[in-house]
């Protein structure tokens, strides 16, 4: 009952999840939050081992739990994406290159051939993108888009002296996050007068081309329009004497305190001993261990 | 007898919910009963936010009711799949400010969108092209024109051609005279009243602009928060300016003016609407 | 007014000004005086030179012939820019494109932030701003979440934080409802009141009439330059220029045709009705 009609494109919403409630991730420092993601993702890369991950996404799962934000929003978009992921996982298992002929082989038949350790990339990729997207979530719930950038401005502030425009590639990426809301509003206008007149933006649900085909008179206007919205922003911009990066003060100030400090040396931490375990094989001892358990 | 009339559009207790199911959800609309006859002007007047536009976007099924529906000529755009299509050749909806979703590089392409969009023969898109042109006093040599390089009461007057085009039963228009200089709105006011002199067609017509209201409306609604606050003719509505300035509305200036005297004393009428009748109220207070 | 020794706030000497080669003029020889403290309004039709001069005023524009001099300094002079747009502030029409920052108190610093005002007085005048057009409590808002009253008394914030002499406003209220409306131009009025001179355009003569001075333009070139009675007396003048009397007035001129002898002068409804009351309790003892 409740149809969403095909032409709420969501002008009024926030861009990205943010959802905020107030949780001590939600007030850490965004700098402290991109380096954080950063070496999430570095660590996820680096440790291939399944122990590792699994450190990984337990200090992630607990970061989800302190945003305060429901956990199923997290894990609803892994329902889709887990499915592929299973498919793509079952053909490294089978189909992992044959270079590796180590590790014990548990199932042969013809040119299938399964050992431990293509089992284990493949638990390991599943593992990896799912710590990979949790880790994202957690923190897009709790960072704003403006919270994001002025981050990102911050931290790369100090390459400003020797030459990096980071003021401007900010304020470059600040427009047009500042620009969505607008064009999609613009988008959903155009799309409106056009459907007034006749034309058929949504009922041939499995015609993706046709689909494509029909948002095409869109694409002009459209461009038209933003063109005169940049020309406006410009105008204002320079009302207000905007002439660059240089010399300006600033009125946002990111403060780091004692939880930001600890939570950097916890996901240092974290990452250490993620890094450590793979480094120490620690997988191939409870590999052991599990057949052990398994052959009694 | 009376014959029984059935409305054009009829509104049965409409309701929705922005964004519905997520944090920033707003009803926009409450319940909303309304009704269209063949040969009147309905107005339909509120506060920013009251929720005009979303009601309008219902009467052509560019929004579907969440809850209640919407009939236009025995369809029922709540039950209407493909059929929406035809909905929207009885009912034609101009938005406001139409200048900015003008598309097509020549005039005449512009206003032959929705024909072309109906499937009807070159012949027939050709002849309803020259006719709605002509309606809004544009010479059908401007078809070859650039879009680009009408004025703005031009490119108003080419939007309004392109829903005319359609030859629609009910027009639906969104502050037709917004930004309009004087001379424009009076041409526009006057190529609506032309359209709709020959009895068999509606309109509704949604506007801050309560001069807009008294010239061209027979009965109006009244929008606040989602709800019909107030329905009647043109002259019990405005009659209520209390109630209107109250709650933000604007009321025609013959009213306000009787508005203000009433409350220094003066016995006057309250349903005045034109400068006309509030002139002759002020005469009469004279002669008495 | 007396006309001291001291150079007038703006000052335009046979401004001139071609958008392209082979077009005719926007502005055909503007000379223009505007003192510190005025309140101004700019009307004409549309293609009239409105917003063209208000460009000006601030070196958006500059002239293709003749001068324009903010506080002595000339706008073509490429040192003085940051000084004469610190001192003339603008609001443009649209609401949206002119809020730069995702967040409202980030949007009012951007100015200041750009002529590097240090961060204590940076903060201040901020808070200054967003208190002086009744935002401060939205300051940590999102910006694209706000009305487009909202967002133009935004607009002002912005120009504010500036610290302006001057406030420039191209048709700052053409998008917006009546209720909008009525809270920008009191804000206005309380700005200028302290002192800040106002230079608008607009199509609304009832918003126009709330100037001390009308200037307009037709065809670039000015064509009368007045105060608001004097300018909406001369009936041929206002035919000329494609504008129409402020509501007062015409509905004081209906009155007349049915009383013989009222005139009144009111530019606003409750001014009228003032007159009308007097006119009516001095029966036929009306004095002029």
């Amino acid at each position: 009952m409740r149809e969403r009609s095909e032409f709420e494109l969501f002008s009024k919403l926030s861009i990205g999840q943010y959802i905020p409630t107030g949780s001590v991730i939600h007030r850490l420092d965004p700098r402290i939050k991109l380096i954080l993601g950063i070496l999430l993702i570095a660590t996820a890369v680096l440790a291939g081992s399944v122990v590792a991950i699994l450190i990984l996404l337990s200090s992630v799962i607990l970061g989800l739990c302190l945003t305060r934000v429901q956990l199923r929003l997290a894990f609803t978009p892994l329902k889709f994406m887990l499915f592929f992921l299973f498919i793509l996982a079952v053909i490294q298992v089978f189909t992992i290159p044959q270079y590796r002929t180590d590790g014990t082989v548990l199932l042969h038949r013809g040119v299938v051939k399964v050992t431990t350790l293509s089992l284990l990339s493949g638990t390991l990729l599943i593992f990896r993108f799912v710590v990979i997207v949790l880790g994202l979530s957690m923190f897009s719930f709790s960072t704003s888009t403006t919270e994001l950038l002025h981050g990102i401005e911050h931290l790369l502030r100090p390459l400003e002296r020797i030459g990096f425009p980071a003021h401007e590639l900010a304020l470059t990426v600040h427009i047009s996050i500042r620009f969505l809301p607008i064009l999609a509003g613009e988008a959903e206008q155009l799309m409106k007068a056009q459907a007034s007149r006749g034309a058929d933006f949504g009922y041939s649900k499995w015609n993706f081309f046709r689909k494509i085909r029909k948002m095409l008179p869109l694409l002009l206007p459209l461009f038209i329009v933003s063109l005169k919205h940049a020309q406006h922003m410009a105008r204002a911009m320079e009302s207000r004497c905007y002439t660059g990066g240089a010399g300006r003060s600033h009125f946002v100030h990111l403060h780091t305190g004692p939880s930001d400090y600890s939570a950097l040396l916890f996901g240092c931490a974290v990452s250490a001993s993620a890094l450590l375990v793979y480094y120490l094989a620690v997988d191939e001892a409870v590999g052991r261990l599990l057949l052990n358990i398994l052959r009694m | 007898m009376i014959p029984f009339k059935t409305p054009l559009i009829g509104v049965k207790r409409l309701s929705h919910t922005y964004l519905a199911g997520t944090d920033l959800s707003v009803d926009s609309l409450k319940n909303i009963d309304l009704e269209v006859f063949r040969g009147e002007t309905v107005g339909i007047i509120g506060p920013a936010g009251s929720g005009k536009s979303t009601l309008l976007q219902h009467l052509n099924g560019l929004l579907r009711p969440q809850r209640g529906d919407v009939w236009v000529k025995d369809i029922s755009i709540l039950h209407s799949g493909e059929e929406i299509r035809t909905v929207r050749t009885h009912v034609g909806l101009l938005f406001q400010n139409p200048e900015n979703q003008l598309f097509e590089q020549f005039a005449g392409d512009d206003v032959a969108f929705g024909p072309r969009n109906m499937g009807l023969s070159t012949e027939e898109v050709r002849r309803r092209v020259k006719n709605a042109m002509e309606m809004v006093g544009l010479p059908f040599s401007y078809k070859d024109r650039l879009t680009a390089h009408l004025s703005l009461g031009e490119k108003r007057r080419l939007a309004l051609a392109g829903v005319l085009a359609m030859d629609p039963e009910v027009l639906v228009l969104d502050e037709p005279t917004a930004s309009l200089d004087p001379d424009g709105r009076r041409r526009l006011l006057h190529i609506l009243s032309g359209w709709k002199s020959s009895g068999t067609k509606a309109m509704v017509i949604a506007s801050h602009n309560m001069d807009d209201i008294v010239e061209t409306s027979d009965r109006v609604y009244v929008l606040l928060r989602g709800k019909i606050a107030l329905a009647g003719t043109t002259r019990q509505v405005f009659s209520g300016v209390d109630f209107l300035l109250h709650n933000d509305l604007a009321v025609p200036v013959a009213s306000e003016l009787m508005h203000y005297l009433r409350k220094r004393g003066f016995p006057v009428s309250s349903e005045v609407l034109t400068d006309r009748e509030a002139a002759q109220e002020v005469r009469g207070l004279y002669d008495a | 007014m007396q006309r001291t020794r001291s150079e007038p706030l703006i000052r335009t000497t046979g401004l001139h000004h071609i958008y392209r080669e082979g077009t005719s003029y926007a502005l055909d020889g503007i000379d223009l005086e505007i003192e510190a403290g005025e309140y101004i309004a700019v009307v004409g039709a549309n293609g009239s030179g409105k917003s063209t001069l208000l460009m000006h005023l601030n070196a958006l524009l500059l002239p293709t012939s003749g001068d324009v001099m903010i506080a002595g300094m000339n706008t073509k002079n490429n040192q003085w820019l940051r000084e004469i747009r610190s001192m003339v502030g603008m609001v443009f029409q649209s609401p949206d494109t002119q809020i730069i920052a995702t967040i409202v108190e980030e949007d009012v610093a951007f100015g200041p932030e750009n002529i590097g005002v240090p961060e204590q007085e940076l903060r201040h005048r901020v808070v200054q701003a967003l208190r002086a057009v009744g935002l401060y409590k939205l300051r940590k808002r999102p910006s694209h979440l706000l009305s487009a009253g909202q967002k133009q008394l935004l607009a002002i914030a912005s120009a504010l934080a500036m610290h302006p002499r001057c406030l420039v406003l191209d048709e700052a209220t053409s998008m917006l409802d009546p209720a909008s409306r009525r809270s920008f131009l009191e804000t206005l009025a309380h700005l200028h009141r302290q002192g800040m001179t106002i230079v608008c355009s607009t199509h609304n003569m009832d918003e126009a009439a709330l100037a001390q001075r009308i200037i307009v333009l037709s065809k670039g070139k000015v064509i009368a330059d007045g105060n608001p009675n004097a300018i909406f007396s001369r009936r041929e003048l206002l035919v000329l220029a494609n504008i129409e009397p402020p509501s007062s007035l015409r509905l004081a001129e209906k009155i007349g045709e049915y009383l013989y002898g009222f005139y009144s002068s009111a530019l606003t409804i409750t001014g009228l009705a003032d007159e009308v009351d007097a006119y009516l309790r001095n029966k036929g003892s009306y004095d002029q």
